[in-house]
């Protein structure tokens, strides 16, 4: 068996799993909820709401996605642990990294179906309002599933050093917190002395910067032009570079730990 | 007897649901102004973004960043005032409303994670910068008055907003948008202030805007303590009411409601100027040059 497939069965058995745990009902309810909102806020009227009407969108997928995304990301490994299906499957001849690989990527799979399903309800609700396509919505998925991957791989490298509790909560601190963390850092930079620069830098660096794959303001008021392709190529690359740093940092962990 | 156990247990539940209505007002207390405005007067109430505990609020401040096309503005830092930092003007009224939360390239130690964030947040040079119509986010002001009737904020300037511009129509939905504030608020300094303006300066009705002003004074008397807003409100009402019992050729009473505001408000220019204009005006009509607006 090659890798490639190797690494396909483990995904697919991923998303099964959530399919079989009725993971994404959670989602279609959230998505009905966003329609009914949708509904009550056209009760007060969708003339000039236009814009309110996309950020409330973008602000809850972005939401929506990100919880989704670290709670199943957050319980993979532990869950197969507790469960003890990890043994069969680690006495395959697959490698632990192979093992951890498979499952990011059903992780990363499992959070883009989400994520999808999540677009097409709140898209038919802003076209319920006739709220015009822009191509930068398609930028703003795109983005957004490009952060995912950096949030899953986040995930799944506290889930092999922590408690999956604590995994799920310091993902969240950490992945909601970077930002305001990087925010705080620039108001202290604009008053500090420049020789303190390359410490900000470190430490910003060390966060993970998923609120730069948001693009949900731009997208949603008028007039802002498409997100030049370098950008996105650097963030492509942004992306797969953090991502793999998590995933060497996770197989370290998970290589050496007792079953 | 057990038969009807689960539809009389049903029955009870909704009579709790009914007796929940007389607690409502203790509960649901009232959005407190000076934490609405903790964005526009503290910087470090940036960091948190807008996680706030009220859907009011937050509509509140999306309010404001519609206004501004998505780009975030953060009040200066202490540090930043005493540095001697100029906060952006605006085009429209020249005021020094802030800095872009997102820092300009020569400000942010970031190098290509700060480029990164100009490209794909709404981020501009705000020097100088436009306003979107407020309009637009009338809306909003409808919903979060119905959210949150007790915001009235969120009435007082949603009232504004219709207000604005020379159709005659408009004013009149302010008035309707304000007195549903008013129904909901019967005390309301910030409400009856705008009420009281609106039918003076765009329905030109003074007679009405002078029953609203004086209501807002009586209801100020038996205040026992009023909040900043408040009192910047009733000196509002002080002003316009000295201003229209000129325009309505009431001497005695602009000079008593002066008089009144200036031991309220002492050292106030603009009431001391009213009050002075009152003896001018007496010293005219003693030498028979009234001059009267």
């Amino acid at each position: 068996m090659n890798k490639f497939m190797v690494w396909r069965a483990l995904a697919r058995g991923v998303i099964l799993e959530a399919i079989r745990r009725k993971d994404l009902w959670v989602v279609a309810i959230l998505g009905f909820i966003i329609v009914c909102s949708a509904g009550a806020l056209g009760f007060f009227g969708m003339s000039g709401l236009e814009s309110f009407a996309k950020d409330l969108a973008t602000t809850v997928l972005g939401g929506f996605s990100t919880i989704l995304a670290i709670v199943t990301t957050g319980r993979l490994l532990p869950e197969e642990t507790r469960n003890r299906t990890l043994y069969p499957l680690v006495a395959r001849p697959i490698s632990r990294f192979d093992l951890l690989f498979g499952k990011l990527l059903g992780g990363i799979a499992v959070s883009w179906l989400s994520f999808l399903m999540l677009c097409l309800m709140t898209g038919a609700a802003l076209a319920m309002f006739g709220v015009r396509f822009e191509l930068i919505m398609l930028q703003y998925v795109l983005l957004k599933m490009l952060g995912l991957v950096v949030v899953c791989s986040v995930t799944l490298m506290l889930s092999t050093v922590m408690t999956p509790s604590a995994a799920i909560t310091m993902s969240f601190v950490i992945l909601f917190g970077s930002a305001m963390l990087s925010r705080g850092l620039l108001m202290a930079y604009s008053t500090a002395s420049p020789s303190v620069a390359p410490f900000f830098q470190i430490v910003n660096a060390s966060l993970p910067q998923v609120s730069l794959f948001d693009i949900g303001g731009r997208a949603a008021n008028a007039n802002w032009g498409l997100v030049p392709l370098w950008v996105v190529a650097t963030l492509a690359i942004y992306m797969a570079c953090y991502s793999a740093a998590m995933l060497a940092i996770s197989w370290a962990k998970f290589r050496r730990q007792a079953l | 007897m057990l038969r009807y156990l689960p539809l009389s247990v049903f029955a009870l539940a909704v009579a709790s649901g009914f007796m929940t209505t007389t607690v409502e007002r203790e509960v649901h207390t009232k959005v407190i102004d000076s934490g609405i405005n903790i964005h526009e007067t503290h910087a470090s109430a940036s960091l948190l973004g807008q996680f706030r505990t009220s859907i009011s609020s937050w509509l509140w401040l999306r309010t404001d960043l519609y206004l501004h096309n998505g780009v975030e503005m953060r009040p200066l830092t202490d540090q930043e005032v005493d540095q001697g930092r100029q906060a952006a003007t605006s085009a429209d009224d020249f005021l020094r409303e802030g800095l872009t939360v997102i820092p300009g390239a020569e400000r942010d130690f970031r190098g290509v994670f700060g480029d990164i964030e100009r490209s794909t947040h709404a981020y501009k040079n705000m020097e100088g910068h436009t306003h979107n119509s407020p309009l637009r986010a009338m809306p909003l002001y409808r919903l979060m008055t119905w959210i949150e009737p007790t915001f009235e904020e969120g009435w007082r300037t949603g009232g504004a907003v219709l207000g604005m511009g020379a159709d005659a129509g408009r004013a009149d939905q302010a008035i309707a948008f304000l007195t549903e504030g008013l129904t909901a608020n019967p005390q309301s300094l910030m409400i009856l202030n705008q009420l009281g303006f609106t039918w003076a300066v765009r329905k030109r009705d003074f007679p009405r805007a002078i029953v609203y002003f004086e209501r807002a004074r009586s209801t100020a008397k038996q205040a026992k303590n009023l909040s900043e807003p408040d009192k910047e409100s009733l000196l509002d009402v002080y002003r316009w009411l000295t201003l229209l019992y000129r325009e309505t050729d009431q001497p005695d009473k602009q000079a008593a409601i002066a008089a009144e505001g200036l031991k309220v408000f002492p050292g106030d220019v603009v009431l001391m100027g009213k009050a002075a204009g009152i003896h001018e005006d007496h010293g005219h009509e003693t030498h028979g040059h009234q001059q009267r607006p």
